[in-house]
């Protein structure tokens, strides 16, 4: 199972990136908006955790990136902010991400749960 | 009985021509009531043609010349009794123009054919009571069909009306429907029943009063439509018919008898009553014209010619319908344009003596705000009195005056708060400002506070709430993400075996965390204590040069891992500064971490603090110079607002509110100081000044 985690917070990347490698994934990362783009069409994993406030371009951006290329359109992207207001929310479900989940609000176990059950689902 | 006919017919004219001048003075510009004018104009003359066919004793053809004109004038009545009865009680015309020519021609016709010889052929005698007896020629149809049919139309009409009608205007018809009932019922009394019922025909030349009852009702039915303003139109009604006796009488003495005493001259009969008519017709219209020739030479010379309570209550009116600060100026500048032909004019907001905001016709505001904060600082402008150009004394305040060319100010205010200032600039024809003028504008002045404070704070009201949206979004962001990082670090402590050095890492981590969490909590709590405007200064002498030490002290590992060479150069004069020590600490704390952060490895700091004396004022200036990532054009403008961080800045320092500045600005702001910058562009450092008063 590939996945590429989109986070600028090193100290976040470096939780997410341990928890999924212990749950035995391939996980590749991109630290801002500009690579992201890149890592993912290059990589083409099964699921993108994606951060929306990053350096230079902004998770909504790459989101729509994503969208827009044919290659890349299918993978789902499940939202990891700390934006929690219900405007963003609705934006990054309107514009095709699968979930949103507000990093303090929940227990790391738990987001990689959630992940985890979204890309089984995706794949049956 | 010819003195009561007499006196009957002049009580029944006078009557007439109260009702007549009441009602246009009322309104002059309804329909109804020109209409009715109208009405009662052709019933004047019926009266007195009506009196003049009934002379005893004339000849035949004289009598029969005055039945004429009574059938002449009374055929005009049927054309505008029905014209009455569509448009009452409306003002304006309801009856398509084509129709009121056709009517208008019927009547016409008609007065046409009494006057000839086809009505009535002849008088062929006098009753026992010296009516006299016209006999009816071929033409008497056209006058059956303009004047009975079309007062019965007219019957019709407003009977019509008044079933669809309600309210008030209903009770108007009501009132009309019953004149002409009574009229009728009159009519009929004394035409016909005494006539055949009574064989007389005494009353028949009594007739014409009922008319006079029919204009009663019409009159009080339009009048009354403000029930108490009745008695004054009636009052001046009276008034300018004493007026024009008075002239008539005066005027009739000397004039016939100043010839006939003075001069021996004896003058005609016909001269007589033709001049007095003149000189009464004269008197009558002398008002009117003048009113008129004045508001024409009004235009022509550009003088303002408006009624001040008017305007006054259009001023109010624009306040009282409209919280929007830009629509209520501009709809007040430009009344004052067209009405009082001010061409240039100004409303500058303030707040706390500074002005916040400018809005202006006929002046161009940004250049206007620097000199008038100036007159504002000299505490020329006192809270009750208007300041014109004329009467100033100091030549800098003139000069100003004269510059902009302002010609006057007036201060708005609220209780003793000046919030806002009017300035005017000159009229369009150049004159001085009349008293009329200053007196509006005063007026208006004092009576704008209340509306403009309103709007004002809604303004106010809808930056601070979205100051409010954009507050919590930054906020929620930037306190959320140090704390996920503390709480998945603990997590990962918590449920994961790991080396030492790992620990660590989540450890440091977190404590960094926890440390960034507080200063944040700190400068937002400030900024909103910025925010209520609740800063204290308490001063106490600071040793700068011992601030910036221990500053470098507590950024000590990061200016060494840079290896950033940091200067001071800070004069012995102002060495120590009176200031609020915590406030100057943090003043100074935020420009450095600014200048240690942006700066590029190796980069040099330089401090700079020296005195400086402007006006007899001694301030201390202190400048912090970096060579780091600078500041844009355009990003200049946003460098004092809050939660502002240039894109450079975030990749540099990637979590930062953005609350230094605004908070350091409104540090030094609440010492009476001032804060400034200059920056050649990316890259090429920056350098931020600011001053603290040393008095």
């Amino acid at each position: 199972m590939k996945i590429v985690i989109v986070e600028d917070e090193e100290i976040l990347l470096k939780v997410l990136k341990e928890k999924f490698e212990k749950a035995n994934f391939d996980v590749w990362s991109a630290i801002n908006g500009d690579e992201a783009f890149a890592v993912i069409k290059k990589t083409l994993p099964d699921m993108v955790v994606l951060d929306l406030i990053l350096p230079g371009k902004s998770g909504f951006e790459v989101l729509q990136e994503l969208k827009l290329d044919a290659e890349t359109k299918l993978i789902p992207v499940i939202v990891l902010s700390n934006l929690g207001q219900d405007e963003d929310i609705k934006k990054a479900l309107q514009m095709g991400a699968e979930d949103y989940i507000v990093k303090t609000q929940h227990p790391i176990n738990e987001v990689i749960e959630k992940v985890k059950a979204r890309i089984l689902s995706k794949s049956r | 009985m010819n003195t009561i006919f007499l006196i009957s017919h002049i009580i029944g004219f006078v009557t007439l021509l109260i009702l007549g001048l009441a009602v246009i003075i009322r309104n002059s510009k309804s329909a109804t009531n020109i209409l009715f004018v109208v009405f009662v104009l052709e019933f004047l003359i019926y009266l007195v043609v009506n009196y003049l066919s009934l002379i005893p004793n004339q000849s035949l053809d004289m009598a029969l010349t005055w039945i004429r004109w009574v059938m002449a004038i009374t055929s005009f009545t049927g054309p505008t009794v029905l014209l009455l009865a569509y448009t009452f009680p409306r003002p304006v015309l309801t009856v398509p123009l084509g129709w009121v020519a056709v009517l208008g021609l019927l009547g016409l016709a008609s007065a046409a054919s009494a006057l000839s010889p086809y009505l009535f052929t002849e008088v062929v005698g006098y009753t026992a009571n010296n009516v006299p007896l016209p006999s009816p020629g071929p033409l008497i149809a056209i006058y059956a069909i303009s004047v009975p049919m079309l007062w019965l139309a007219s019957f019709i009409v407003l009977i019509r009306k008044y079933r669809g009608s309600s309210g008030l205007e209903k009770s108007q018809l009501a009132y009309f429907l019953s004149g002409i009932i009574i009229n009728l019922s009159y009519l009929l009394l004394l035409g016909i029943v005494a006539v055949n019922i009574f064989k007389t025909s005494a009353f028949i030349p009594f007739m014409p009063l009922s008319f006079v009852a029919l204009a009663i009702f019409i009159a009080y039915a339009i009048l009354r439509h403000r029930f108490l303003d009745i008695q004054p139109s009636i009052a001046r009604a009276v008034s300018y018919i004493f007026f024009i006796v008075i002239i008539a009488a005066i005027y009739s003495v000397f004039f016939v008898f100043g010839p006939t005493f003075l001069f021996d001259i004896s003058l005609d009969l016909p001269i007589i009553i033709g001049s007095i008519s003149l000189t009464v017709i004269a008197a009558l219209i002398f008002q009117p014209l003048y009113k008129r020739i004045t508001k024409w030479t009004g235009k022509l010379f550009f003088q303002s010619l408006y009624d001040s309570e008017e305007l006054l209550s259009k001023l109010t009116h624009i306040m009282s319908s409209t919280i929007d600060l830009n629509v209520m100026s501009r709809q007040i500048l430009a009344t004052l344009d067209e009405e009082v032909k001010i061409t240039k004019a100004a409303i500058l907001f303030l707040d706390n003596h500074r002005i916040i905001s400018i809005k202006g016709s006929g002046y161009d505001v940004d250049l206007l705000k620097s000199p008038l904060e100036k007159i504002i600082h000299r505490e020329i402008i006192s809270s009750y009195h208007a300041i014109l150009f004329q009467d100033l004394r100091d030549e800098a305040v003139k000069e100003i005056f004269r510059k902009y060319e302002i010609e006057a100010i007036f201060p708005i205010t609220v209780g003793q708060e000046d919030i806002a200032i009017l300035i005017t600039g000159a009229k369009a024809s150049g004159s001085m400002y009349s008293l009329q003028d200053l007196k509006l504008l005063d007026v208006f002045a004092s009576e704008a506070g209340l509306a403009i404070k309103n709007a004002v704070l809604y303004e106010n009201l809808k930056i601070v709430s979205e100051a409010k949206s954009k507050f919590i979004s930054v906020v929620s962001h930037q306190l959320r993400t140090p704390l996920s990082g503390i709480r998945w670090s603990l997590e990962m402590l918590n449920q994961e075996a790991m080396d030492p050095k790992e620990s660590k890492t989540f450890l440091d981590n977190s404590y960094q965390s926890v440390i960034f969490l507080s200063e944040q909590l700190d400068d937002i709590l400030t900024a909103l204590d910025i925010y209520d405007k609740r800063v204290f200064i308490k001063k106490d002498p600071c040793n700068l040069f011992q601030l910036f030490k221990d500053n470098s002290e507590e950024f000590s590992t990061l200016i060494k891992s840079k290896k950033l060479i940091i200067k001071y150069n800070i004069d012995d004069v102002v060495s120590l500064v009176p200031a609020d020590h915590g406030k100057l600490k943090k003043i100074v704390n935020t420009l450095m971490k600014n200048a240690i952060v942006y700066s590029p490895n190796g980069g040099r700091i330089s401090i700079t603090a020296r005195k400086e004396t402007s006006n007899d004022r001694n301030r201390a200036v202190i400048s912090i110079s970096d060579e780091g990532i600078g500041i844009t054009e355009s990003e200049r403008e946003h460098i004092f607002e809050e939660f502002f961080r240039s894109d450079k800045a975030r990749t540099a320092l990637p979590n930062g509110l953005g609350l230094g500045i605004f908070i350091a600005q409104a540090f030094i702001k609440a010492h009476d100081g001032d804060l400034w910058f200059y920056s050649e562009g990316r890259n090429k450092g920056a350098d931020f000044h600011f001053s603290l008063p040393l008095d």
